[in-house]
């Protein structure tokens, strides 16, 4: 129930903090739904959704940084607007990955991360993180920078926790992947 | 290195980088002005969470305060002599006439002209065929057994198209708290009775009707108690988001008006 998300605005600082957040940043999250899906109230929707988000989340972010905090509304914003615009194409949602499958991703261990992280170099490592597909680099962001566990990224994002545990293991798998490429055939930029 | 390093790689990477991992451009920032509607939808969840704070706050006093309410109010609107305008009842402006009493909302400065946000009433019991009408600043849906002779009807109106003429001599009027909200209790000349509030953007009615026999106040208010606490007032998604998809623009935030009708409160 939408009374839920706002009961927990319980302070006075809590609903101004909120409120700081709405005014500051409510034009920047239009804009980057509308740039994704080029309707105004569809937008509108999402910058809605995202705010109930962060009315869920107020007490999470009271110690955040303004820009960490911008940097979580965007991604929900993002996330929620290129979720609507996959179903208005009809897109199969590729995001759906059973408990199962998500578990025996899971027990994959990658032995061979160690060896890719041994000789990294952090600002090409981090080149290649954004490099990745969004979706993948925006979990990586969520949990290795703003802190979020799993479970809060999954609530975020309107995801289930499986999918997200999968996306993780995916972002990993695929930055392992692209290093020991390059290890390979020596470094192409990213 | 285990995996754990790997981890603790990507933790100071971005420790040290993370700052840039989103840079806003400076056409996003460009100023957009937002919908009426989408204004009123997130004043409307900021008023909304200010007053769930507060109404939990008070939770504990909720006994005394409708006694103090009790103290303060009349027990029923008394014909007066020429019009004169009252605001005793909050949220409503009542014009007292000879013989009647005209009932207006006491401010619709805010409110939408229009019903935007379309609510439903859910929680009907089997057996009632339910029929609509909606215009655009007023729609009514009616729900009806006529095995048991039960009328049930409910409507939301714009509160600039409130305009409610009450017989000030045989239409009662009893003030009614309503999940929180400000209302009435009107007995109509009929023996029927409205029960209605002001919800901040609309009015609402809900009026109950049993197989067309006269009851007291008391007596209806017990026949319509349980139908009251069962039933669900849940916002209709008309949002583009939903046109266009077929779900919610709220998927995971389902969005109830009133989880059950409680009168708190029966003005004397």
């Amino acid at each position: 129930m939408l009374g839920l998300y706002f009961a927990m605005l319980e302070t006075a600082e809590e609903r101004s903090r909120f409120e700081y957040f709405y005014t500051t940043y409510r034009n920047t999250l239009y804009n980057y739904a509308y740039y994704i899906l080029k309707d105004v109230h569809l937008s509108e929707d999402v910058v809605s959704e995202a705010f109930l988000v962060l009315a869920k989340k107020i007490r999470f972010v009271e110690h955040m940084e303004e820009g960490k905090v911008r940097n979580y509304l965007i991604i929900v914003t993002k996330n929620y607007a290129k979720k609507l615009y996959n179903k208005r194409i009809r897109q199969v949602s590729l995001d759906e990955l059973s408990e199962t499958q998500s578990s025996e991703i899971q027990s994959m261990a990658g032995d061979a991360e160690q060896e890719v992280a041994e000789h990294m170099d952090k600002e090409h490592f981090f080149k290649v993180i954004r490099s990745l597909d969004e979706k993948y680099a925006d979990v990586l962001y969520l949990k290795y920078y703003i802190g979020l566990s799993e479970k809060e990224i999954a609530s975020s994002l309107d995801l289930k926790v499986s999918t997200v545990r999968v996306q993780i293991h995916r972002a990993k798998q695929l930055l392992r992947e692209m290093l020991e490429g390059e290890e390979q055939y020596g470094k192409e930029p990213v | 290195m285990g995996k754990s390093q790997f981890d603790a790689m990507l933790e100071e990477t971005f420790a040290e980088f993370g700052d840039d991992y989103i840079t806003v451009p400076a056409d996003v920032q460009k100023p957009h002005v937002f919908s009426k509607r989408f204004e009123r939808k997130m004043q409307k969840l900021m008023r909304h969470k200010w007053s769930l704070y507060f109404s939990s706050v008070r939770l504990p006093v909720e006994k005394a305060s409708a006694v103090l309410v009790l103290a303060l109010l009349s027990l029923m609107m008394q014909a007066m002599g020429d019009p004169s305008v009252h605001n005793q009842y909050p949220g409503f402006i009542t014009a007292m006439h000879t013989n009647y009493v005209y009932v207006i909302a006491e401010s619709d400065e805010d409110a939408p002209e229009t019903i935007e946000t379309f609510y439903d009433l859910t929680g009907i019991p089997e057996g009632f065929a339910a029929t609509e009408n909606i215009l655009t600043e007023y729609r009514h849906m009616e729900f009806i057994n006529p095995e048991k002779h039960i009328d049930i009807r409910f409507s939301q109106r714009a509160k600039s198209q409130l305009s409610v003429r009450v017989n000030g001599e045989k239409s009662p009027m009893r003030r009614a708290l309503v999940n929180g909200h400000n209302g009435y209790f009107i007995e109509e000349p009929s023996g029927n009775y409205l029960l209605m509030w002001d919800d901040d953007d609309y009015i609402f009615y809900i009026d109950i009707v049993f197989d067309g026999r006269y009851y007291t106040w008391e007596q209806e208010r017990e026949l319509i108690k349980p139908y009251l606490e069962n039933m669900k007032i849940v916002e209709r998604d008309t949002s583009p988001m939903a046109q266009h998809t077929g779900h919610s623009s709220s998927d995971f935030v389902q969005e109830i008006l009133h989880d059950g009708i409680e009168v708190v409160e029966i003005v004397e």
